[in-house]
């Protein structure tokens, strides 16, 4: 209690502070203000012989406000939230005295701001991240890159699950041999190489062909079928793990965009899964597309998608992919019989597919025919291709525009004469040493696409030191933020006429961005980000205690997540929903997950549902891809709970576990407890217990959701006895209590102005591709109030973050 | 047989000294320009690194070998080495002082041994013992060094502390080193230094900005230019190399190192990847390897011994005897594939010398009892070498001198030694900078190292 007086005490000081400048004067003396108090309560734990926490007081720089920021801003927080000194210290100081202390290290920062900020360099470099350099290709050139397949782009490091962070996105020179190798495909398949005069064009491509083609049917079969007028009747049918192997027409004769099609029906037995059609390109390793499928024996459907393939022969593998019984013995192979109709019989020793009343006995495929479409080459992909390749031969004016055109596009600002002159002069050095004029200029565009303009998004002057962004840096930073990829037309005129900095043209443009399907990329990118769902199924769970766990589950579960932040963005929510609802956004697989009622939803489309009452779901935190990203593939881990909620909804990072604390006993004999109990029973250190107060009870609320977040009443765990019961009761730091993770959710929505400031720190870190610092703070706080008024609605509070003087701030 | 194909490479590595000659002004030859004696021999006495990473360290109880000295026994999971005895040395008691209690980064820094934040978050790492290495002993090879991965991620980073990317697809490692190339050597030829041009032309581009900023804001850029420049590196020496038709690999080994294989199949995939090592040696095509056997967090199950956890899974065994039993059988497995590669680089021999004997090798983990994230007294066994200088044969221990003996049936005191050094001084820096040492890096200390390790030199 007393505790949160002083905390109390010390937050009304501190926001005096901010509107009282002209009062008594500060005192400034380091010595005699800081050094006192810090020999008196801090050297004690925190010198060259101690270090807990891994933190030193003793050896910082006394140029408070100008160096060792981070350290002393630590400091400040430290001692203003009461952590520090701990409670259990000899001395602690009175609330007037930390008070003291916290006001003058936050004036010495407000004074070190303009220092700080001319510190910094005068350019940010920001690499593309690989989204984003395939976006951006797409764009620019018109051809499709496929920076996944092995040996093509490198992963991006994260920074606290942001990939786009600046100075985290290191460069290496593996990475520039990547992007030379890139560059020189993607320039391959936008310019291929003339036919030679005398030779015949390619014959088009495309067309349909059944799944089983005539001269695969056993003779026999295949004259009585046509007899019976059958033969153009028969379909494969593919049970659980069948795969289907005749989907090629043909070599491929470009590279380029296929669309792809596969006429078919899904049986699925009732309350079973639906069968699952996964098509899989073995030499690319990638699975080029996949969806549960249901759809009647006499009633198939067609599923397109496309797929940016290679010249040539093509392996592609179609599985049902979902589990059922083994095929391995003869009964489950496909016999010489033809298949045409579940109400025709199979041969006697062959599995049975269908039960008595006609019923699916496992979720099977029955294939009708594949079909093939392509090269796809929109108008737009052409028109930009044509746009920087000169149309007469030789003619190096032409080039020379085209290259400007590329190059203005491609760093996305005005480039200069003399910057094209550079790059034409490859083109002459390459039509020296005798290359054809095609190919010189496209080494004029190699060199670009590998230049640092382009790989790297710039902010501000090298000549000059600018605090705030230009039009044509505004209008990347905007459409990175909503589309993941460089401005379009509209946002360089902008741009180009200096509109971009005015606030209704901002507002408008973002309503503009987000109403395009392109904005599908921002809840992609941000909620996968922000949430940390690339750790989703980064610890495999054990086969053995998660048998139902599958990759389709696992993209059932992120694609919930990712929809839900989709629909809050979409249809005008608020900040609210995230943290409780009564609704989610389920397709079939996550609905029979949950155990909701059939007839909720009908397929693998994440749809709007309403959620019955005794469901417990709702809101992020009960989703089964956020309860199962912290989990170790064996146990959920209530600690590692806690920290997610405390990072995310509350934007805080515990400190790290000190070193060297003794090993954690293993207790594998005993009577059986849950984790929850074992967790209380060794966390009576002392150094620990004051950290896992305030991270356990975030955690602890979820205990009725296990390792990939089904629900329980009781813990599965090793020892002797009975199943213990699970407790999700707890208390939070501040003293009130829940009994129920329904009730810990309605906790946080009281607390909704917290998680607001939270959820614009991290909109803010992944659109200014940076950390938030001090300095940014009265930003974030005026955005945060900008939401308040606009009662925390999610799409007010993206127009806000934009038309704010921080997005505008380098 | 195993010395076929070092036959028809002694040809080849002629030409490049030929070679040598006559690009003689190239920037990456520098090292070699004073003497070009000492440049021809360096090249004809190779001395050979492998540093090869296990995750989430071992089943502490069953893996401690309990006697120091030459007549140790070999522990259960070690068995298989018994037959290596006199090329190896096991190490007991070294750790990363830096790194205490801070696990989420142990591999990253096992052979660098920087510092870094306790909460698993970004930090700017320093350079790795490898790459030490091989600015000095990868000039006179195709590639100065190579990366892979089993699973998991590189475990060598450069001197601007930048992870340099390892390869995991086994094909992709093949085509690299053996791979014939399908281009006309004047069209790769024209490729290069078509590349080379554009290189130039980005590079001065990038000179010319940052020649107006000053020093303080120029990382980013600085390290665009230092990657273009080390590419354009690359660029020059794989135009030296066009010449150099690359290694050939008989028909019959050929096709064993290009099948394609998957963790379904674990001790098969592992031996893939030793064999591609052990052949990349043999031709000389590298000097110094780097190879992740597995990652912290995900290394998959091994069907083969009937266990489908991940490592990570049995690492938090929480003293289950089960999950125990199945630790050590995976330590047990993971030094039976060792041991294979210690076979085959004893098989093979140059002239008369096996290619084990000019072959450093460090195996190892940067953790040691991972239920509890302890990460002092770490499994560390080195092995090959004598031509370096080594001296093996013994179990080297710096627990014992302190602590009398082990009590490995007291597990909670055993884990203490394998959460906190008994020996403040033994540390993985020490060995690093001996292996720096063995093979002509010119170095007096390594990250925190206080001093060679005397006791495995003869």
């Amino acid at each position: 209690m007393n505790n949160r007086l002083g905390v109390t005490a010390v937050i009304a000081a501190f926001a005096l502070l901010a509107s009282a400048s002209l009062q008594a004067e500060q005192p400034r003396d380091l010595e005699q203000v800081m050094q006192p108090f810090l020999k008196k309560y801090c050297v004690e734990c925190h010198s060259a012989d101690v270090q807990k926490g891994d933190f030193r007081v003793d050896n910082l720089s006394p140029k408070v406000g100008t160096e060792n920021t981070p350290q002393w801003l630590e400091i400040m927080e430290r001692i203003n939230s009461g952590e520090m000194p701990p409670e259990d210290a000899k001395v602690r100081p009175k609330a007037e005295e930390s008070a003291r202390i916290v006001e003058w290290i936050a004036a010495r920062m407000k004074e070190g701001e303009a220092a700080r900020m001319a510190a910094r360099g005068r350019v940010s470099f920001n690499r593309l991240t690989r989204d984003e350099y395939v976006n951006t290709v797409r764009d620019l050139i018109g051809v499709e890159y496929d920076a996944k397949d092995p040996g093509a782009l490198l992963d991006d490091p994260e920074w606290h699950g942001f990939e786009r962070i600046g100075s985290v996105l290191t460069l290496s020179p593996s990475n520039i041999e990547k992007y030379l190798t890139a560059a020189e495909t993607i320039l391959a398949e936008a310019y291929p190489d003339p036919l030679p005069a005398n030779a015949k064009p390619a014959p088009p491509f495309g067309g349909s062909k059944p799944a089983i083609v005539e001269e695969q049917i056993n003779e026999r079969h295949r004259e009585r079928l046509r007899e019976l007028g059958l033969l153009d009747k028969v379909r494969f049918e593919m049970w659980p793990g069948d795969i289907f192997r005749g989907s090629s027409i043909g070599q491929l004769p470009e590279p380029g965009v296929y669309e792809i099609s596969y006429k078919l029906s899904g049986l699925r037995p009732p309350q079973g899964r639906a069968p699952r059609i996964k098509v899989y390109h073995e030499r690319l390793d990638r699975v080029l597309f996949e969806q549960d499928i249901v759809a009647d024996e006499d009633k198939p459907i067609t599923v397109t998608f496309r797929a940016h393939l290679p010249k040539g022969h093509q392996s592609i593998f179609v599985y049902n992919d979902v589990p059922g019984p083994s095929n391995t013995p003869r009964s489950g192979r496909h016999g010489e019989v033809p298949f045409i109709s579940t109400k025709i019989g199979r041969i006697p020793w062959q599995m049975k597919l269908t039960d008595e009343a006609g019923h699916a006995r496992y979720p099977f495929l029955i294939m009708d025919s594949v079909s093939w479409k392509g090269p796809i080459i929109e108008d737009y992909e052409q028109q930009v291709r044509d746009d920087y390749m000169p149309r007469e031969e030789g003619n190096m004016q032409q080039a020379r525009e085209g290259l400007a055109k590329l190059a203005k596009r491609a760093f996305r600002r005005p480039v200069t004469d003399e910057e094209v002159s550079h790059y034409l002069r490859i083109v002459q050095s390459e039509l020296e040493a005798k290359e054809t004029f095609r190919n010189a200029v496209k080494a004029g565009m190699l060199a670009i696409l590998n230049s640092k303009s382009f790989l790297f998004i710039a902010e501000g002057d090298e000549n000059a030191s600018r605090q705030t962004l230009n039009d044509w840096e505004i209008a990347s930073r905007l459409s990175y933020l909503l589309w993941n990829t460089m401005p379009d037309a509209e946002l360089f005129a902008l741009a180009e006429q200096g509109k971009l900095r005015d606030k209704a043209v901002l507002e408008q443009q973002v309503a503009r961005l987000l109403a395009d399907a392109r904005s599908q990329r921002f809840t992609d990118s941000f909620a996968t980000q922000w949430l940390r769902l690339k750790k989703v199924g980064m610890f495999q769970p054990d086969k053995n205690l998660y048998p139902d766990y599958d990759k389709a589950l696992e993209s059932s579960m992120v694609g919930e997540t990712k929809a839900f932040f989709g629909e809050v963005l979409s249809s005008g929510l608020t900040l609210r929903e995230f943290l409780h609802s009564d609704w989610s956004m389920l397709n079939l697989r996550l609905a029979q997950f949950y155990g909701l009622p059939e007839g909720l939803v009908s397929d693998d489309d994440f749809q709007r549902v309403s959620l019955p009452a005794d469901s417990h779901r709702g809101g992020l935190l009960t989703q089964a891809a956020i309860l199962s990203l912290t989990s170790d593939g064996v146990r959920h881990r209530p600690v590692h709970r806690g920290v997610w909620v405390m990072e995310s909804i509350f934007g805080k990072s515990p400190p790290p576990p000190p070193a060297n604390v003794n090993p954690i006993p293993t207790n594998p004999t005993g009577p059986k407890a849950t984790l929850r109990q074992k967790l209380e029973a060794h966390i009576h250190d002392a150094n620990c217990a004051v950290c896992h107060a305030k991270i356990d009870p975030l955690g602890l609320a979820f205990e009725n959701y296990d390792a990939i977040g089904r629900w329980r009443t009781e813990e599965v765990t090793d020892g002797v006895g009975e199943n213990p019961k699970v407790t999700a009761a707890g208390k939070l730091p501040d003293g009130r209590t829940y009994q129920t993770a329904d009730e810990f959710k309605k906790l946080l929505v009281e607390d909704l102005d917290a998680f607001n400031y939270t959820f614009i720190e991290k909109l803010a870190t992944y659109a200014l591709r940076r950390s938030m610092s001090f300095d940014d703070r009265d930003h974030l706080k005026a955005i945060a109030a900008a939401s308040k008024a606009k009662d925390y609605r999610v799409t007010d509070i993206v127009t806000a973050l934009v038309t704010s003087d921080l997005f505008q701030k380098r | 047989m195993s010395n076929l194909n070092m036959k028809r490479w002694q040809l080849g590595r002629r030409e490049v000294l030929r070679g040598l000659g006559a690009t003689i002004a190239l920037p990456f030859l520098d090292a070699m320009l004073p003497a070009s004696a000492r440049a021809a021999e360096a090249i004809a006495k190779p001395k050979r690194s492998v540093f090869l990473y296990i995750p989430n360290g071992v089943n502490t109880l069953t893996w401690q070998i309990e006697k120091a000295g030459a007549d140790y026994e070999f522990t259960k999971p070690l068995k298989s080495l018994e037959k290596h005895r006199a090329d190896i040395t096991p190490i007991s008691g070294l750790h990363h002082p830096m790194v205490l209690g801070k696990h989420h980064n142990c591999e990253k820094v096992w052979l660098t041994g920087a510092n870094v934040p306790g909460d698993g978050g970004a930090f700017r790492n320093t350079v790795s013992a490898d790459q030490l290495i091989a600015e000095v002993q990868g000039n006179a090879t195709r590639f100065s060094s190579l990366e892979m991965a089993i699973e998991g991620t590189s475990l060598a980073w450069s001197k601007d502390g930048i992870q340099i990317p390892a390869e995991r697809n086994t094909q992709q490692i093949f085509n690299m080193l053996f791979g014939v190339e399908r281009d006309s050597k004047e069209t790769v030829r024209r490729r290069l230094s078509r590349r080379g041009s554009i290189l130039d032309i980005v590079a001065d581009d990038a000179k010319r900005m940052n020649n107006k900023l000053g020093s303080e804001d120029r990382s980013k850029l600085d390290e665009y230019l230092t990657a273009v420049r080390q590419v354009e590196e690359r660029t020059r020496r794989a135009d030296e190399w066009l010449n150099v038709a690359k290694p050939a690999v008989p028909a019959s080994e050929a096709a064993r190192l290009q099948r394609k294989l998957s963790m379904a199949e674990a001790g098969e995939y592992y031996r893939l990847f030793y064999d591609l090592m052990v052949m990349a040696l043999r031709t000389d095509s590298t000097r110094v390897i780097t190879c992740g056997i597995g990652s912290e967090g995900n290394t998959s199950g091994i069907p083969e011994i009937g266990i489908l956890q991940t490592r990570h899974g049995l690492s938090h065994h929480n003293g289950d005897p089960e999950q125990l039993r199945r630790l050590t059988e995976t330590d047990t497995f993971l030094v039976g594939q060792f041991s294979y590669f210690l076979d085959q680089l004893k098989e093979h021999r140059e002239g008369d010398t096996p290619l084990l004997d000019t072959t450093q090798v460090l195996w190892g983990s940067g953790m040691a009892y991972g239920h509890s994230h302890g990460n002092a007294n770490l499994p560390t066994i080195l092995a090959g070498g004598k031509s370096l200088g080594y001296k093996h044969g013994t179990h080297l221990d710096f627990n014992l001198p302190r602590i009398g003996q082990y009590n490995v049936a007291d597990a909670t005191a055993h884990y203490q030694i394998c959460s906190r050094p008994v020996d403040t001084d033994a540390r993985v820096s020490n060995l690093l900078l001996t292996m720096l040492q063995r093979v002509d890096v010119k170095a007096d200390t390594f990250q925190d190292s206080v001093g060679v390790i005397s006791q495995i030199l003869s």
